[in-house]
């Protein structure tokens, strides 16, 4: 498929729900596979806001069924892998977890310690320049990673490090956003732990391998909002909806959702898959679009 | 002439963008009193709300970056992010695939920090310890049956009477203890008191595992797997001063020697659980949770449900003689008119004859009757909420300001009539401020309902919260302004049932001049 | 107004009594003479002082200190008693059951005004609420009886919005086109420098990017050829200094699958122009055919999209080469001429989901589609492709083919938003034909013999096919017109009426005998369902009328003014006096309730209503600003509603319904904390 197809995109099932933690996997499957998913975190950075939210990204069944049936990524249970670790960790592993701390807390040392550095050079320079200096305390650590990180494209998988705040000689505590280190991934991937196919399956693929993006659309009434491309760039076109190909639709229900696609400035789409004839293979197969086709509709209200 | 629905002014505009004159052809709506309630009605968004509602994958993180360059404290208020600088589609310019680009990079730097903990004095270091099984066996104290004997209503009742006593404690679900208090004495953790002397982390604060969580979240906590016992990591007063000890000179021995850091994702794989096993939450709690609590929020598990003690009944039925009194209607023939056809005075009359359902009319009591379903999962009041105040604490606070329900969206539905009631049920009267009475604010007392609750419907990290509130349109006989208003002007003055006996005692003074 | 003065403004001749009790005015006689001598009309509460269709006979009040108030009351008493007013209701009213729309229909002119002035029952068949069909077309003719109902006031200001819209929208395209013209100039301007800046500033990462929709899609290219078509990117910009290459290449990358749905969402926007693609359907048969399957089945939508899609790519072409603001015949024909060639190369590219196809069958289809533009155009401007790309840049409202350049607007933007500048072909009247050709507003006078809205709806053609003898001359005076528009109750209304009030009397449509209300309940019930359950033992206690039925009652009986909300996707919507006055304030969606441990015995659907619905009906309601209420309705088992039924009748049964309302609202985090 996609060009990067070696990355194995961990996908942690932790209570019957999909998390994705490393960032480098949510940029990944964001770029290549046009899954955004929610990110759901309290940001450390601002953590009284709720606008924007940090890791992890909560994924769909959907996406995660994607992932996985395109073979980019695999679902780990997290808990056993967890508890197994962590209870019955060898002296090995455990060093070398230890070891990528330690690093950590070094880079975290260092990186504030430049950052102390530049900060006093900025602030005598602006005391010569402009006596009264504004905001001298903050140091601009965004900034420099930015500068940096617009570079080095792929970074190495692990979790890559900023700093903040200040602190005294020794080093400062760390914790990693994941166990990367201490929970090496499986090769190859257990295709073992599996996922059901969920029922809104089939129109999820459609629109994904037409390129939409899709993000969770209850808040404006509909299963998915859907959006030609990035969301970061686009406005969502769609309000959709997954109906059984049996199902009635009531027309009051018709009523509303044309009428909600003018409200939310949206055409409003159905989507529903064909059953697959008897005889062919069943539900189960679910590759892709495994069942069988997939039709959508849209309606809007004509405001007669 | 007529003004029909889609006439509504504000329904002219589906978007701010239009311009406003496309509103000034049609008249506002004549009653004051109406336009007021009706700007009230529009779901009292924020615009964070119109924000976030657009999801926070789509958010641009290049905003975030820059409010954090001027100080990381400011906050991220809905005025640095302007909306509508998206583009419909793609027009294949350069500068939109640029600014995809950067949005993108923006993401991925704001979103590659890793959160770090000050290594400071030790008491700045807030650490938690990972202990899932200590508390397993502690059967709290019937603390539950108390207040549920004490209030009417199971949540707020009790703080009245038992403010001093302390709320419950959920001591079995407590999983993380904290080496040091300072984070979250005032609205986070418990001590658990009541312990010997000899027991070990004797007056510790012990977190629930959404507090854990959230802490380590927010970059507050650093939680950490113990490779010693309980005992040896804060062994019975006494010997604190060995463990302060030990602590200080971590660096030199080896500081991971008791056990070492997680990460958040181990955090979240210890933490996060299935509704109902102990010591751990379900994700979509948790979301609910932190989502309050960074709006500012106080949340507090609410405590466990008790049977009301059925002291209603005699009450009840007293009521409802009472009210069965006062409808008391003629007999209605089986296919009607109800309206027994002859010569009417007013409007009162001829509508009491057309009461036929019976009407619900809240009351304090009216709820608990013994046909009260209990609440089932997951339309149960999970937490409390309260808004962020000055006097609150943990321990020591009022009645709370909501009660929350969290469901996901996908497992389960808009809740039945049963379902509805018993969560309705289950929350105190809360029938609005006294000022609404009287006709001019009849859409304000309606809307507002006379009980309420909150459901926070999680769909996969989005969450969205509904108020459902009891009506009462029982209790306010509209069809009384119909003798009063016979083509006047806008209000309608008084109740229907003050007009009625007016025309009875008319009736009698008639026949009493004329008898005589 | 008087309050104790009662007028019955109905034109029902011999019960339009005006009974005028109050000590302001004189004589009961005087006051209706008065009031018909006066053209304009009664103010509002007086034509509508009865909130049902009963009247009450208020005594005067007693003032203890004014003596004189004793004796009115006094006069007023014993007139009542030695001249007793008819029982009320007085008046009942007729209406037939009409079992195909579900309706009782009134055809009394005079019931029709009192029902609905009386408690705002019932609907026109031809107008949203109140029947006001006659008054729209004498508007419609000009006539001085017209009168400005609120349908068109609503449609004068869509219009408006319409024409807002569309200025913003061709001011977001101009700023588009300039974007795009300084990237190209920058492009073929800037030498080496600028590439190696721009390879500096952004390096990999946006080459990448560029590529990365296709990489998305399924069908997508080879890796190595996207790598390839991203190289190439950069370079050729130097070598075709005069045409836009790059850009119409990256919008066969980037754009297209984008443009795809946007040009979805570009559905025929007015009936005349689903009948312009509808004629040209044949035409473009071999359009269809490389667009991909899944498109196809997006039936109606499919032709909008075949029309628009392919010549929305060659716009974008178009506007890219010339100066947007003075398209020339010249531009046109080099547009042709790269479009041939643009298409070609996005073919190696591409083959992505077949669009490089379509946007080459969309070179042949710009003539198609500017000739079939043009063909509905009566006009008969615009023959050649050139046409509409001139006009475009004129003034779109004055222009006469307008159908055309809406079209290519539309094709330009590819947008949603209805920005039509043909207003009087967008503003629809329930008379207007089908074909705007034959416009009354182009033959407005002589048109009448023909009637040309002969055929325009099913209803309007019955009506007209009934009076096909009537002859018609002056079509501007009221009395030629006939009033085509018939009166409508919804069942729930209709048995109120007649149930709770007594006021109505329902016959059959073949024998023209009154129904009892005793039949009329089975009536009703059965037909609630879709396909009419005929047999009695069809009929259960949660049937729908019964249900709505029972939330009906409930409001009315309280004194609001429920009517029907499928406009607004709910059951109910309700007023407190009535659509005339106020802005309904609720939206009532019925939610069945089988709370009955009995229920458990019966088969029963408790109804799983999900979110999204929820928040769904909630956002259209609040965007209209009602508030959403949930109102559970718990039914009886049927055991229970059996006994009652045959106890005492209908009445006792209802009584064993219970209402709940439940208010449903968004709870904003943000703004409560």
């Amino acid at each position: 498929m996609a060009a990067p197809a070696e990355r194995q995109v961990r996908i942690s099932r932790v209570a019957g729900r999909y998390l994705v933690f490393d960032i480098d996997d949510v940029v990944h499957i964001r770029r290549h596979y046009g899954i955004c998913a929610v990110l759901t975190g309290t940001m450390p950075q601002n953590p009284t806001q709720n606008l924007f939210l940090g890791l992890p990204i909560e994924l769909h069944a959907e996406e995660a069924r994607l992932l996985v049936d395109k073979g980019a990524g695999y679902i780990a249970d997290e808990l056993t892998d967890h508890l197994s670790q962590l209870s019955v960790m060898d002296a090995s592993t455990r060093k070398a977890y230890l070891q990528h701390l330690k690093q950590q807390r070094r880079n975290a040392q260092q990186v504030f310690d430049e950052e102390k550095a530049k900060v006093q050079a900025k602030h005598q320079g602006k005391r010569k320049a402009k006596p009264a200096a504004v905001t001298e305390t903050t140091a601009a650590v965004t900034e420099t990673e930015e500068d940096t990180s617009l570079f080095d494209t792929p970074k190495p998988p692990s979790t890559t490090l900023t700093t903040t705040t200040p602190k005294e000689p020794s080093l400062p505590g760390v914790t990693p956003t994941t166990s990367a280190p201490l929970i090496p991934s499986p090769t190859p991937p257990s295709p073992a732990v599996g996922i059901p196919r969920p029922a809104n399956y089939p129109l999820y693929n459609y629109l994904n391998a037409r390129g939409y993006y899709t993000t969770p659309g209850l808040r404006f009434g509909g299963d998915y909002s859907v959006y030609p491309g990035d969301p970061f760039r686009y406005h969502a076109h769609y309000l959709a909806n997954s109906y059984g190909w049996d199902v009635e639709v009531a027309m009051l229900d018709l009523v509303a959702s044309g009428r909600l696609g003018t409200a939310v400035k949206k055409s409003f789409l159905f989507g529903a898959e064909k059953p697959v004839e008897e005889g062919s293979g069943a539900d189960g197969g679910g590759e892709g679009g495994g069942g069988g086709e997939v039709r959508v509709f849209c309606i809007e209200w004509a405001g007669m | 002439m007529s003004l029909d629905d889609d006439d509504n002014p504000s329904l002219a505009l589906p978007a701010p963008l239009l311009s406003p004159s496309s509103s000034s052809s049609s008249p506002l709506p004549a009653d004051p009193a109406t336009a007021a309630a009706a700007a009230a009605a529009t779901d009292d968004l924020t615009a964070e709300d119109l924000i976030e509602d657009e999801g926070a994958a789509s958010q641009d993180f290049r905003a975030f970056a820059a409010a954090l360059q001027f100080r990381k404290t400011a906050g991220v208020s809905a005025q640095t992010i302007r909306r509508g600088e998206k583009d419909f589609e793609a027009h294949g310019t350069r500068a939109q695939a640029d600014a995809l680009e950067q949005s993108r990079a923006a993401m991925r730097d704001v979103l590659s920090y890793t959160r770090v903990h000050p290594a400071g004095k030790r008491g700045d270091l807030a650490r938690g310890w990972y202990f899932p099984a200590w508390w397993e066996g502690y059967r709290e104290e019937e603390v539950g049956g108390e207040e549920g004997g004490g209030g009417g209503g199971s949540g707020s009742g009790k703080e009245g009477r038992e403010g001093e006593k302390k709320p419950f404690g959920f001591v079995r679900e407590r999983v993380v203890v904290l080496e040091g208090s300072s984070v979250a004495s005032q609205a986070l953790g418990r001590a658990v008191t009541g312990q010997a002397k000899d027991r070990p982390a004797r007056g510790r604060d012990w977190l629930l595992p959404e507090e854990a969580l959230y802490l380590v979240e927010r970059g507050s906590l650093d939680l950490w797997w113990p490779l010693k016992g309980l005992e040896e990591l804060f062994p019975p007063d006494g010997t604190t001063e060995a463990v302060k000890e030990e602590g200080a000179e971590a660096d030199e021995v080896d500081e991971y020697d008791a056990g070492f850091p997680l990460s958040l994702q181990a955090a979240y794989a210890l933490l996060i659980g299935n509704d109902g096993e102990r010591g751990k939450i379900s994700l979509q709690k948790f979301q609910v949770y932190s989502n309050l609590k960074r709006c500012g929020y106080n949340v507090l598990r609410a405590p466990p449900t008790v049977n009301h003690p059925t002291t209603k009944p005699a009450t009840t039925t007293l009521w409802q003689w009472f009210a069965s009194l006062l409808t008391r209607t003629p007999h209605h023939p089986p296919y009607g008119p109800l309206v027994q056809p002859g010569l009417y005075r007013s409007y009162a009359s001829i509508y009491r004859q057309m009461t036929l359902l019976p009407r619900h009319v809240p009351s304090a009591t009216s709820l608990t009757t013994t046909t009260q379903p209990a609440m089932r999962d997951p339309f149960t009041i999970h937490f409390h909420v309260w808004k962020s105040a000055q006097k609150w604490s943990k321990l020591r606070h009022p009645p709370p300001d909501f009660q929350l329900a969290v469901v996901d969206a996908q497992a389960s539905a808009v809740p039945t009539g049963g379902e509805i009631a018993a969560l309705l049920g289950a929350t105190p009267p809360e029938p609005g401020k006294p000022e609404w009475a009287g006709p001019g604010r009849l859409y304000a007392r309606l809307k507002h309902g006379y009980r309420n609750v909150l459901v926070a419907v999680v769909d996969h990290g989005v969450i969205n919260y509904m108020r459902f509130a009891e009506g009462r349109f029982g209790a306010e006989e509209l069809y009384g302004r119909f003798d009063h208003h016979r083509g006047g002007g806008g209000d309608w003055v008084g109740v229907g049932l003050a007009m009625i006996p007016g025309n009875v005692i008319v009736d009698s003074i008639i026949s009493y001049y004329l008898l005589k | 107004m008087a309050e104790t003065s009662t007028v019955t403004t109905t034109p029902a001749g011999n019960d339009a009594t005006v009974i005028k009790t109050g000590p302001p005015s004189g004589a009961a006689g005087t006051g209706a003479p008065a009031e018909r001598a006066s053209p304009p009309r009664p103010p509002v509460n007086q034509i509508y002082a009865l909130p049902a269709p009963i009247r009450t006979f208020p005594l005067p009040t007693f003032y203890p200190n004014n003596p004189v108030s004793l004796l009115h009351l006094i006069y007023a008493w014993l007139s009542q008693v030695f001249r007793a007013p008819p029982q009320e209701p007085s008046v009942v009213h007729t209406g037939v059951w009409d079992p195909e729309t579900r309706s009782v229909h009134i055809l009394d002119e005079s019931s029709v005004r009192a029902l609905w002035e009386q408690g705002f029952y019932g609907k026109g068949s031809l107008s949203r609420s109140e029947p006001n069909w006659l008054k729209r077309e004498l508007a419609r003719r000009g006539s001085p009886e017209g009168k400005t109902v609120s349908e068109a006031r609503t449609e004068l200001r869509r219009e408006e919005r319409r024409l807002a819209k569309w200025e913003r929208a061709k001011a977001e395209l101009e700023a588009l086109e300039k974007q795009r013209l300084a990237e190209t100039l920058a492009r073929t301007a800037a030498s080496e420098t600028t590439r190696l800046n721009g390879i500096l500033s952004e390096p990999v990462k946006a080459a990448e990017a560029s590529v990365l929709p296709s990489s998305v899609r399924p069908t997508a290219v080879e890796p190595e050829d996207a790598d390839e078509e991203a190289a190439v990117e950069t370079t050729p910009v130097v070598e075709i200094s005069h045409h836009p290459e790059p850009a119409g290449r990256q919008i066969r990358q980037e754009a297209k699958p984008p443009v795809s749905p946007a040009e979805l969402l570009a559905l025929p926007n007015s009936l005349a122009e689903l009948n312009n693609l509808l004629d040209t359907r044949g035409k473009f048969h071999d359009v269809k055919a490389p667009v991909g399957p899944a498109e196809l089945l997006l039936l109606p939508n499919s032709h909008a999209d075949l029309v628009l899609r392919p010549v929305s790519g060659l716009a974008i072409f178009e506007i890219g080469q010339t100066a947007p603001s003075q398209p020339t015949a010249q531009a046109t024909h080099e547009v042709d001429g790269h479009a041939e060639e643009s298409h070609t190369r996005p073919k190696t590219n591409g083959g992505i989901n077949g669009h490089a196809i379509k946007a080459s069958a969309s070179t042949g289809s710009k003539e198609l589609d500017g000739v079939s533009g043009s063909g509905i155009c009566p006009n008969g401007t615009g023959k050649t492709p050139i046409t509409p790309l001139s006009l475009a840049s004129d003034d779109p409202v004055l222009c006469p083919s307008a159908a055309e350049l809406e079209g290519d607007l539309l094709q330009k933007r590819g947008k949603s938003v209805r920005f039509s500048p043909r207003v009087e072909s967008t503003t629809f009247l329930h008379s207007d034909p089908p074909s705007p050709g034959l416009s009354v507003g182009v033959l407005p006078k002589s048109a009448a013999p023909a009637l040309p809205n002969g055929g325009a709806t099913p209803e309007a053609a019955s009506a007209s096919a009934l009076s096909a003898g009537a002859p018609r001359l002056a079509p501007d005076s009221a009395t030629e017109i006939e009033n085509k528009e018939h009166f409508q109750l919804a069942p729930e209304e209709a048995f109120f009426l007649a149930f709770s009030l007594g006021a109505l009397k329902v016959v059959d449509p073949v024998t023209g005998s009154p129904i009892s209300t005793e039949h009329l309940l089975p009536l009703f019930r059965s037909h609630s369902y879709f396909t009419p359950r005929t047999s009695h033992s069809g009929l259960r206690p949660d049937d729908p009328f019964l249900i709505n039925y029972a939330v009906y009652h409930h409001f009315r009986s309280l004194g609001w003014v429920p009517r029907h909300g499928i406009k607004f996707g709910v059951d109910w919507i309700i007023y407190q006096r009535g659509p005339v006055f106020d802005h309904s304030e609720f939206g009532i969606m019925v939610m069945p309730a089988f709370s009955d441990a009995a229920w458990e015995q019966h088969e029963h659907e408790e109804p799983k209503r999900s979110w999204s619905w929820l928040m769904g009906v909630n956002r259209v309601l609040s965007h209209v600003l009602k508030s959403l209420v949930l109102v559970y309705v718990d039914i009886p088992p049927p055991t229970v509603f059996d006994e009652e039924i045959k106890r005492g009748g209908i009445a006792a049964a209802l009584k064993k319904y219970t209402i709940r309302e439940v208010m449903v609202r968004r709870f904003s985090a943000n703004r409560n904390r």
